[in-house]
C-alpha cells in the first residue's frame, strides 16, 4: 500500500476525462496512489443506476492502474457531504485532492455557492484541493488522446 | 540594472562592434572591459574574473573557443555569450554544449544582446545566491531555500529559538519543506551533536509504532526473540522528529503524553521506565485544533507539543522563490546526471512561476527533474517541462485560505510579484503588466505599495 494518496472525487457518475488525466500525471509526478470516490446522490433509478456506475468505476480503476498507478475505488451514494467526511476521516493521509465533482468549484462564477454540499465540508479538509481544467488552446489535441475512462 | 555591479569583457576583432557592444553594456550598468586582441582578452581573463564574457567566435588566432576554455579553467561561474555570424552558428552551438550560456547571431540587434546578458546575469545572481545558501555564509541554513518573507521569518525564527529546548510544532502542507525545518531546528540546537531521529507516525498500526518508539523486551510477544531498543530511547539527549503526528493513534498518544511528562519510557513488555532526555519536533499538515475539538487528538497532547508553532507556508505563498528554489534543483539534478544546463528559458520560468503547485516544494523538485532529463540543449525549454503544467490550468485552494481573494487583492498580489521579478524597475514592470507607467504609478498609491 503506497504511503500517500491523491483522492479523485467524481460525482454522479460522471467521469471527466481532465480530472482522471490530471490525476494520474500528477500521481506519477509526486509517486502517489489514486483513491476513486464516486458520491451519488439519492436517485429513483435504483440499484441498475448504481450498478452501471460501479461498473464503469472499476473499468476506470483498471485503467489507472494500466498507467502504472496504485489505485482503489470507493462508491458511496446518498448524502454525499457525509459520506465525503467519512472518507477523509477513514483516509488521513492525502497528498492533494483532485476534483472531478460537478460543480466548478474555484471558479468565482460559481452561483449559489452555498447550497452546494462542498462549500459546507471544505473547512474540514486539510489539504490542497484542485479543479484542473484544460487551457482552450490544448482542448483539440488533449481530446485526441484522452483517458478511455 | 544589476543589483551589483556584474563586470563584462567584450571581444571582438571589429572595433566598431566591441564599442557597440560595450556602450550598450554600460548602458545597462555592467562595468564593461573590452580588447579586440585574442591573445590580450586571455590575459585579461586570467588577470581578472568576470561576470560575463560576450566573445565573437573568430577573433585572430585565437577563437571564441580558446575564450570559453581559458573562462572555464579560470571562473567556471562566468557566463560565456558566443557572438558568431551566420555560416558558423553550428559551432556556436557546439559551444553552447560545451558550456557557452548563449550565443548571438550576428548583425547584433541591441535588444536581443540586453535580454541575453540580462538572463546572463539572473543566472549569475542566482548562482552566487546558491552557493551564498550552501557555503553557509549568510544562511545559517542551506537546506532551507528562499528569500522570501515568510522564509526569512521562518528562518529569523528558527535562530531565536536556537537556545530553548521547548518542543516544536511545524505546520503546513505536505512537501512544503516541515522534515528540513526540523533538521535545521536540530542542527543549530544545543543538542545539536546528538542525534536527530525521524519517524513518520502514520501508516502504522498502535502495535508498530509503540514496538518502534519505545522497543520491546524479550518475549514480549511472539516472534519476540530478544529485546530491541525503541527510537525514543536511542534518540536520548537528540531530538525526535514526529511526522504526520495528527495521524498518530489514540492509545499512542497517551503513550506519547507519559513520555513528556514523565520523560520516562518503558518497553513493551517490560516492567522498568527508562529516563530519556529528548526534544520533540513534531510536524502534521493537519489542523490540531480542529482535530482536538472533534476528539480525534489529545488536547493536552497538542498543548505539549506546540510550545514553540512554526508554519510552512505553501509553494503558492511564496511564489517569488520559485526561480532560486528551480535553480537549485536544476543544478542538483544536472549535476547527478552529467548535463550542462545554464537554466531556465523566459517562458519556462514564467510557467514554472505560475503554475498552482498542489504538491508544493516536492513537486516543483519533480518536475524540474523530468526537464532535466528530458532537455537536450544548454536550457530547460518549456517543451522540456511536464505537459499537463502547460496544458490545465489549475484551480486550486489550500488548506490555509481563509476566504478566496477579491480582484483588488489578486491584483496587488500580482503587481507586487511582477515588482519582485524586475527588481523593482518600474518602467519593466509597467511594460509587463501591459499598462503605463502613470497608470503603474496609480496602482501602487492605491495599494499603499510604499507604506509597506
Amino acid at each position: 500500500m503506497s504511503a500517500r494518496w491523491i483522492l479523485l472525487v467524481l460525482e454522479d457518475g460522471l467521469f471527466p476525462d481532465e480530472s482522471i488525466c490530471y490525476a494520474i500525471k500528477f500521481a506519477r509526478r509526486m509517486a502517489c496512489a489514486i483513491s476513486v470516490l464516486m458520491l451519488a446522490g439519492n436517485t429513483s433509478d435504483g440499484d441498475e443506476y448504481h450498478s452501471d456506475m460501479q461498473d464503469t468505476m472499476k473499468h476506470t480503476v483498471d485503467n489507472i492502474i494500466a498507467e502504472g498507478i496504485p489505485a482503489e475505488g470507493n462508491f458511496a451514494y446518498g448524502d454525499k457531504a457525509s459520506a465525503f467526511l467519512k472518507h477523509l476521516a477513514l483516509n488521513p493521509s492525502l497528498t492533494a485532492i483532485v476534483w472531478g465533482g460537478n460543480e466548478e468549484i474555484g471558479k468565482v462564477t460559481v452561483k449559489k455557492k452555498g447550497d452546494y454540499w462542498f462549500t459546507k465540508v471544505k473547512s474540514s479538509i486539510q489539504c490542497p484541493v484542485v479543479r484542473p481544467e484544460v487551457k482552450d488552446k490544448f482542448r483539440k489535441q488533449i481530446k485526441a488522446r484522452s483517458f478511455k475512462g | 540594472m544589476p543589483d551589483k555591479q556584474i563586470s563584462a569583457l567584450v571581444v571582438d576583432d571589429e572595433p566598431v562592434a566591441v564599442k557597440s557592444l560595450a556602450r550598450i553594456l554600460a548602458g545597462e550598468g555592467y562595468a564593461v572591459k573590452s580588447t579586440t586582441k585574442g591573445e590580450k582578452a586571455i590575459e585579461m581573463i586570467k588577470a581578472e574574473t568576470f561576470g560575463i564574457v560576450l566573445t565573437d567566435l573568430l577573433i585572430d588566432s585565437v577563437s571564441g573557443l580558446d575564450i570559453l576554455a581559458a573562462v572555464r579553467e579560470r571562473s567556471p561561474e562566468t557566463e560565456v555569450i558566443i557572438l558568431t555570424g551566420h555560416a558558423s552558428v553550428d559551432t556556436a552551438i557546439q559551444a553552447t554544449k560545451q558550456g557557452a550560456f548563449h550565443y548571438l547571431q550576428k548583425p547584433i540587434r541591441p535588444d536581443e544582446v540586453r535580454n541575453i546578458v540580462r538572463r546572463a546575469a539572473e543566472k549569475l545572481q542566482l548562482t552566487a545566491r546558491i552557493q551564498e545558501l550552501e557555503s553557509g555564509k549568510e544562511n545559517d541554513f542551506p537546506s532551507i531555500i528562499g528569500s522570501s518573507v515568510k522564509i526569512v521569518e521562518i528562518k529569523k525564527l528558527i535562530r531565536r529559538i536556537k537556545d530553548s529546548d521547548s518542543n516544536v510544532m511545524i505546520t503546513g502542507e505536505s512537501g512544503t519543506g516541515k522534515e528540513l525545518v526540523a533538521r535545521a531546528i536540530h542542527e543549530t540546537s544545543l543538542r545539536r551533536k546528538e542525534k536527530f531521529i525521524a519517524f513518520n507516525c502514520a501508516s502504522f498500526t498502535d502495535d508498530l509504532i509503540a514496538n518502534e518508539l519505545f522497543g520491546h523486551e524479550k518475549d514480549a510477544f511472539t516472534g519476540a526473540t530478544r529485546s530491541k531498543t525503541g527510537l525514543l530511547e536511542t534518540a536520548d539527549k537528540g531530538t525526535v522528529f514526529l511526522d504526520e503526528v495528527g495521524d498518530m493513534p489514540n492509545a499512542m498518544q497517551v503513550k506519547l503524553l507519559r513520555v513528556i511528562q514523565e520523560r520516562e519510557v518503558m518497553k513493551v513488555g517490560g516492567t522498568e521506565s527508562i529516563p530519556v532526555d529528548i526534544r520533540i519536533v513534531a510536524a502534521t499538515n493537519k489542523d490540531l485544533k480542529k482535530l482536538c475539538a472533534s476528539g480525534f487528538f489529545r488536547q493536552d497532547l497538542f498543548f505539549r507539543l506546540n510550545v514553540i508553532p512554526i508554519h510552512m507556508p505553501n509553494l503558492s505563498e511564496r511564489r517569488e522563490d520559485i526561480p532560486l528554489l528551480g535553480s537549485y534543483f536544476l543544478r542538483r539534478c544536472a549535476e547527478k546526471v552529467g548535463k550542462a544546463i545554464n537554466g531556465f528559458s523566459d517562458e519556462a520560468i514564467g510557467r514554472l512561476s505560475s503554475y498552482g503547485y498542489p504538491g508544493n516544494i516536492r513537486e516543483l523538485e519533480n518536475i524540474v527533474e523530468h526537464a532535466v532529463s528530458m532537455a537536450e540543449g544548454s536550457m530547460i525549454d518549456v517543451e522540456n517541462l511536464p505537459k499537463d503544467i502547460m496544458e490545465y490550468d489549475l484551480y486550486t485552494f489550500h488548506t490555509q485560505e481563509e476566504k478566496l481573494k477579491s480582484l483588488g487583492e489578486m491584483e496587488k498580489e500580482y503587481i507586487r510579484w511582477v515588482l519582485d521579478q524586475v527588481k523593482h524597475n518600474k518602467t519593466e514592470a509597467a511594460k509587463i503588466l501591459n499598462i503605463d507607467r502613470a497608470s503603474l504609478y496609480r496602482k501602487l498609491k492605491r495599494y499603499a505599495f510604499d507604506d509597506e
